[in-house]
Parts: structure tokens; sequence; C-alpha cells
């Protein structure tokens, strides 16, 4: 993602920069590096990488995202999320894979996209519990 | 026939040797034409006009790349396919579509590589081709009628490019691509003691509107005009043919 490319920003399409603040709906089809503030919602089929000192008010879809600032609102990441120590997140994450170092701080839901393919739950309901004080008492 | 447009800066004596060479060179290759000289005094559309009317086929610019600019606002039928004849200091146009400076440029025109490009337009009235400059000083964006950018800054760069060159170039991911406009904002922060700090922002967009409270002074290719707000760029219908060199950049 964004840390082999770190040094060179050549495969970046928009560069939101600290002096800057973006109102309203940015969509782009292109890779994403914010370093100031947004409000409104961002949407990109590509990746997305959040410095340390962004602030985003925003709804946010990417593909994959490296989150280092502060986002409130909800994050839909069709691939990978990964959260670094300076992350600070106030809303619901939608994703299939999650890294979240240590440190980062996540107020809100988490749901993976695999969680359809969760196990099936066996029903217990149909044996007899086995009372365990009664057996000990027989023992003594 | 070929119709050349030469820069006024070309009168002076320094660039005659080149000058020379460069039509003796066109008259070998059997593509020279008539020739206008660009002039303060004058009002070279009307006649520039009525001479393609004529049955000109080919128009060449002989200058820098303010020339190629000056000449794409004053000629009406841009099908017609352009070329240029770099001579002199500020040809970053020239370099891009890999074309020579001086007579190595006629083989070039001779070849007749047609790209077409397609130009920017101020407030559907000033075209430009590659890049115009303004301060942030009381100005709010915006893009594609999508988002606003407010900047905090009053003294940062803002430029608009359709082909870009120039100090960013390696700092930021500009592709010259003609088919939307590049917004860059530089922001610079000087210290007393402390070394300057710079921080870019870039985006893409295709239509770009510039409100105000006042006129906006804006640099188009180091030529001032004073524009009142609001500012409409966007990329404009009208392409040109420009012959380029097979060492284009684009």
């Amino acid at each position: 993602m964004f840390k082999e490319t770190t040094g060179s920003t050549h495969e970046t399409d928009t560069i939101i920069g600290p002096s800057v603040k973006v109102e309203g709906d940015f969509v782009t089809e292109g890779n994403v590096i914010v370093e100031g503030t947004i409000c409104g919602t961002i949407k990109t089929v590509k990746n997305l990488k959040v410095g340390p000192t962004s602030k985003i008010f925003a709804n946010i879809w990417a593909d994959n995202a490296l989150i280092a600032g502060e986002i409130q609102g909800n994050i839909t990441i069709a691939n990978k999320l990964e959260l670094t120590p300076t992350a600070k997140i106030f809303g619901d994450i939608k994703t299939s894979n999650i890294s979240i170092a240590s440190g980062a701080s996540l107020n809100g839901k988490c749901q993976m996209a695999e969680s359809k393919n969760k196990a099936v739950r066996p029903e217990f309901s149909k044996q007899k519990k086995i009372e365990l004080k009664s057996q000990t008492t027989e023992r003594e | 026939m070929y119709y050349y447009i030469y820069d006024n800066y070309l009168v002076e004596k320094k660039y005659q040797p080149v000058i020379s060479k460069i039509e003796s060179r066109l008259t070998d290759l059997g593509i020279n034409g008539k020739i206008i000289r660009m002039s303060v005094f004058k009002n070279l559309s009307k006649s520039l006009n009525e001479d393609i009317a004529k049955g000109i086929k080919t128009i060449v610019v002989v200058g820098n790349d303010q020339t190629l600019n000056q000449s794409i606002n004053l000629i009406d039928n841009l099908n017609l396919p352009i070329g240029l004849i770099p001579i002199g200091p500020n040809n970053n146009i020239a370099s891009i579509m890999g074309i020579p400076e001086g007579e190595a440029a006629c083989n070039i025109l001779s070849s007749r590589n047609i790209l077409p490009i397609k130009l920017g337009i101020i407030n559907k009235k000033y075209l430009f081709i590659s890049y115009l400059e303004m301060m942030s000083d009381g100005v709010y964006i915006n893009c594609d009628d999508n988002y606003y950018i407010n900047i905090e800054n009053r003294k940062d760069i803002i430029t608009i490019s359709n082909i870009y060159y120039g100090e960013y170039e390696d700092k930021l991911p500009i592709k010259n691509n003609t088919n939307y406009l590049n917004l860059i904002i530089k922001n610079q922060i000087k210290g007393l003691f402390k070394a300057k700090k710079e921080s870019f922002s870039h985006f893409k967009a295709k239509k770009i509107h510039i409100n105000g409270d006042k006129s906006i002074p804006i640099l188009i290719m180091d030529e001032k005009r004073i524009i009142k707000t609001p500012i409409k760029i966007e990329i404009a219908k009208q392409t040109i043919n420009l012959i380029v060199g097979k060492n284009r950049k684009i």
C-alpha cells in the first residue's frame, strides 16, 4: 500500500495539504493523501492515507487505508485498514482486514466483511444439562 | 501554404543569425511562407484570420511559450495544424513537446507529427496552453461543483495548469494529461531563525470556480492580467493540433 511508496508521491493523484480545508463530496479514482481537514465525504477506488496532523469529519469509502490522524465518521474499506498508534476513530468501521497498532483509539463498532461466514452455533438445548453439583455430592 | 508568426523580441540583433539559418532551412525543405510580426501597436487578429480564410494550411509560431499562448488567442480557426519554432529562453512547452530549439525545429515541422492538445479557458474567453498563477488572498475555490477548498494561509500560491512544467514537477504527482486541470497550492512557512517549510496540495479537476471579494491579479505564463471574480477556469472545447517531435513527454 502506501508503505511501499513512501518518499515518492508519484503514484498519488490527490494531496490535501495541511494548509487546506476541503468541504463537500470528494470523489476520485486515484490514491489520496490527506494532511489537512475534510468535511463531507471521501470516496476513492484506490488507497487513502491520512496523516497524523489531519482531521476528517466525513464518511470514508476506499480500497485500502492507512490512518494516522483523527476521523469522525464511518469508514468502509474494501480490503485492508491499518490504524497507526496516533489514529483516533470516532465512528463505525467496515472492512475485511484490519490492523490496529497499540495506542490507536477506536470508538465505534467494527464489522468485518467475512462475518457472514461465521461458524453455526450447535444446538445444545436437546442435550441434557449436566448437573455438576449433584455429581460431586454423590462422590462424597 | 505556411504562415509564420514571429514574436516581437526576435527583432533583436542577437537573434538574426538564428533566424536567417531557420529561413534558409525552411526554403530548402520547401515549407517557407508568409511572415507576420507581432507588435504592441498592431492588431494582428483581423489580418491573420483574413489570410487564414484565403487558404493557409499550417500556422507556425516562431518565438517562445508566450508567443504560442498569444497566437492561440488570435486565431479563430484552431483546427489548422500549428507548428512551433522555439528561439531564446522560456521555451518549456517546446521541450515538453520534443521540439528542439532553432534550426532543428524545421525538421520537426516537415515531419508533421500532429498531436491534438486540449486547451484551458478562463471565463470562456481567454485560452491558455500551460499554466496560470495567483495568490490565495481572499480566494475560495470550487472544483467540479463537488467540493470547496478553503486556504487558511493568505500567502499561498495557487497554480492551475493544463500542461505543467516547473518547480513542483519532481515533488508532485503531476502527469501531463490535457483532459483535466492540475490545481496546485503551495504553502510556505518562513520562520525568523527556522528554515522555511514547504507543503503542497494537489487536485485534479475539469472545472474550477474561483470566488473572491475583489478582482484577482493572475499571471498567465508570466503575463499579468487582472480578472474580476467569479472566475471560471475549465478545459476548453477547442483543441490545437500541434506539430510535435518524437521525444515529446506527453
